[in-house]
């Protein structure tokens, strides 16, 4: 183990008091980057001790949350993210040019007249995550830390290391992809309907005449 | 005109991200979104995106850490 300074009794009660009750948040962060429990718990774990050892090296009064997870990623990144499987690929294209409200003028006429919102709300928790747990790990990650932690885009900068531009530019993705897999389950789920078919429209007629 | 769809834009992502508007900065958005199809457009795409951070922010405190790695935890910072 590396030398370090053992931190005095007044830091180590100032750790335990401020940095204790994030543990949710962290857990949550970790579950969404490394989509396991088991990895999730201990990315933790790991998290915390390295926090506790270089705590000397926090700046009192700064943002001891965005400092935990900056902890937090890069441990996923050297430790974890070569174990990952490698989720769904969403292609660059698709990103780009998906519409969902092209998308819903196409389907089913009715359906139209339907606000996307009715469509998403219809989704349960569990399929929220699940097309989290989908995107490609950089977009995942940006989506996480914007909308689930709720970081601003300097301190997602900072956590991530990359240029603000890249946070952003990730982020916009992240969310289009989003919202195109989000769709997906909901027609997986059969909260979307397909399009019309031709039977539909005999099966009409013929209830008319029967 | 340029330079005013850059303004309009602005206001415009300032209140999506749940930033306030003036009175008369709500009009003049309103009334240069009818009148720039380009500016239309990007409105749209934005408040697309704003959607989806409200569909994924209802798990946002949904995950809690287990009782178990926060004792392990609360435990090794102790003997630390």
């Amino acid at each position: 183990m590396a030398s370090q300074q053992t931190l005095s009794e007044a830091d180590k009660k100032r750790f335990q008091l401020e940095a204790l009750p994030l543990l949710d948040s962290l857990y949550a962060g970790a579950l969404r980057m490394t989509r396991n429990p088991a990895d999730a718990e201990d990315l933790v774990q790991e998290t915390m001790l390295r926090a506790y050892r270089s705590f000397n090296s926090f700046e009192p009064g700064t943002n001891l949350k965005a400092w935990l997870f900056r902890i937090l990623t890069n441990a996923y990144i050297n430790t974890y993210r070569k174990k990952q499987r490698e989720p769904k690929q969403v292609s660059q294209e698709d990103v780009q040019d998906y519409d969902l409200y092209q998308e819903l003028k196409d389907h089913d006429s009715q359906l139209s007249e339907t606000p996307e919102t009715i469509v998403l709300d219809s989704l349960v928790d569990s399929d929220i995550t699940e097309a989290i747990d989908d995107l490609p790990e950089q977009f995942r990650l940006a989506v996480v830390l914007s909308d689930l932690e709720g970081f601003s885009y300097a301190e997602m900068a900072e956590i991530m290391d990359v240029p603000l531009g890249t946070v952003m530019s990730r982020l916009h993705r992240g969310r289009k992809a989003l919202q195109k897999r989000l769709w997906e389950i909901a027609k997986d789920r059969g909260i979307v309907k397909g399009p019309r078919q031709d039977g539909d429209r005999a099966r009409s007629q013929g209830d008319r005449t029967g | 005109m340029k330079e005013h769809c850059r303004q309009v834009l602005e206001e415009l992502y300032t209140f999506l991200e749940g930033g306030e508007l003036t009175a008369e900065q709500t009009l003049n958005m309103e009334e240069h979104l009818l009148d720039c199809a380009p500016c239309l457009e990007e409105a749209g795409v934005r408040i697309q995106v704003v959607e989806v951070t409200r569909i994924v922010a209802r798990v946002k405190d949904s995950c809690h850490c287990p009782d178990g790695l926060k004792s392990r935890i609360t435990h090794l910072i102790e003997e630390a």
